[in-house]
């Protein structure tokens, strides 16, 4: 894996956790799942981030 | 170096945008837009923000370690809290009939269901809608029951979850003889997803009472009072023999026509009082007009132009932005008053209307086609024109910046008002 590819997942973490906030409360205000309920997806995107980062660590 | 972002300034462009839009149309729902479609501002942020990054990874720059700085998060949380809350006031969902074009992302299906109910009555009840939404329309009949008819619509993503939504919202006829209460039962929570299209036939005699948000709503042929408060879009009322009330922001037109009581109308772009209205009248969202009224009449607008034909009382038009134009055609004339803050005006009189005349521009012309009995006089921008035709009532125009033209109609003349009013 390219060394850059932990910081640019690193940088890259904030705007899509930012863009899944919003199409969950896109979703919320549409009448589908509300927030209330979908939160979560935002802790699995970080975390799948996190993991991805700490693999291009190791692999670097 | 610091990197710099397109985000903040593409962020005070869209605010500029959007507090300009108001400023310039005030009649456009756009706090209702905001409350709808704000989650996008998020998505387009973080898309913009993501765009930013792949290209400066592209191009070999240095990364910045966290994509959105604190700061941003921040604004973020407030945009989030003021987002929820707008919409949780405003109630707005998707499933309702805002105008913006036809943009519908995630909205599921709508679901049809039946609606019936019939109540009898006395031959003059007060029938009150409560909490109805959708489009309603109530037509006067010659029988002593309510009956309600029609269609309830659902949005939602599956048949069992409007199903249930159908269950818990049924429409309720409650009340008593002299006083019906038509309305669905709110179990709280998705109400904004169920509306519908609702027929009523009442007595002839009932008056009308509508609240809360609603979409269009009909009412003809009745002979008691009409009162409208709330939010909704278009009314459209024809031969009401009582007095109608209209309050709150009505985001289509408002078309009356055929009223025998007074009739008051108290939006937050427009006021308007009218002792009787055997003609018509239309307000839209560009522009206000009417024909055939009996005065005294009261009309203010903030920013539309106005145009009134054939009424017969006292007449007083206040605008704020927009053009005046009056045309009265009988005679005698009475006392008329126009002020216009920003806009032309035009007064078209009978060839031998008798009146006295104080007309006045801060900031524009006058043009008199009544000849030496009306006096003109300039001095720099400002033009004055005074005078008397014969004895008759006063007419006092005022603008601060405008034109003024002081015309003879041609009789019969109402063309333009009554290509309005088609419209």
């Amino acid at each position: 894996m390219n060394p850059n590819t932990g910081s640019l997942l690193g940088a890259i973490r904030g705007p899509i956790i930012l863009i899944t906030l919003g199409v969950l409360f896109a979703i919320d205000h549409a009448g589908g799942a509300g927030f209330g309920r979908t939160w979560p997806a935002l802790l699995i995107v970080a975390g799948l981030f996190k993991l991805a980062e700490h693999m291009a660590v190791k692999n670097s | 170096m610091r990197r710099s972002s397109l985000v903040t300034p593409l962020l005070l462009i869209a605010v500029g945008a959007l507090l300009l839009a108001r400023t310039l149309h005030p009649e456009l729902p756009l706090m209702d837009y905001v409350a709808r479609y704000w989650p996008f501002a998020l998505i387009g942020w973080g898309a913009l923000r993501a765009g930013e990054i792949m290209y400066w990874a592209a191009a070999s720059k240095p990364l910045p370690s966290r994509g959105i700085s604190g700061g941003e998060w921040l604004a973020i949380a407030l945009v989030c809290l003021f987002g929820t809350g707008l919409h949780a006031v405003r109630g707005i969902s998707w499933s309702e009939r805002i105008p913006f074009g036809n943009i519908e992302i995630f909205g599921g299906q709508t679901f049809d269901y039946p609606i019936n109910g019939e109540k009898p009555s006395s031959l003059t009840p007060r029938v009150v809608i409560d909490n109805l939404r959708g489009d309603v329309q109530i037509t006067g009949a010659n029988a002593a029951t309510v009956k309600v008819t029609g269609r309830k619509l659902i949005r939602s993503f599956d048949q069992r979850s409007a199903d249930h939504l159908d269950q818990v919202t049924p429409l309720e006829i409650a009340g008593d003889s002299n006083r019906v209460v038509i309305g669905m039962r709110n179990p709280g929570g998705p109400l904004r997803l169920v509306t519908g299209t609702v027929e009523i036939a009442v007595p002839r005699g009932a008056s009308i009472e509508a609240q809360g948000r609603n979409g269009n709503v009909r009412i003809s042929n009745v002979e008691g009072a009409v009162n409208l408060s709330g939010r909704g879009e278009d009314i459209d009322l024809q031969d009401i023999g009582g007095p109608v009330s209209i309050s709150g922001v009505r985001y289509g037109s408002v078309q009356l026509r055929n009223v025998s009581k007074p009739l008051h109308f108290d939006g937050p772009q427009a006021q308007f009082s009218i002792e009787k209205l055997p003609g018509e009248l239309r307000l839209a969202p560009g522009d206000f007009s009417g024909s055939n009224w009996g005065g005294p009449a009261h009309v203010s607008m903030r920013s539309r132009d106005v145009q009134i034909s054939d009424f017969t009382g006292s007449l007083a038009v206040s605008v704020e932005r927009g053009d005046i134009e009056l045309r009265p055609i009988r005679l005698p004339l009475a006392h008329i008053e126009a002020h216009a803050r920003s806009g032309d005006i035009r007064l078209s009189l009978p060839p031998d209307a008798q009146f006295t005349l104080d007309a006045s521009t801060n900031n524009g012309e006058i043009t008199n086609d009544f000849g030496g009995a009306l006096k003109l006089d300039s001095s720099g921008r400002r033009a004055t024109l005074r005078g008397a035709a014969g004895s008759g009532p006063a007419i006092e125009i005022q603008t601060e910046r405008g034109q003024i033209v002081v015309g003879k109609a041609v009789p019969g003349d109402t063309t333009q008002v009554l290509k309005k009013l088609e419209q």
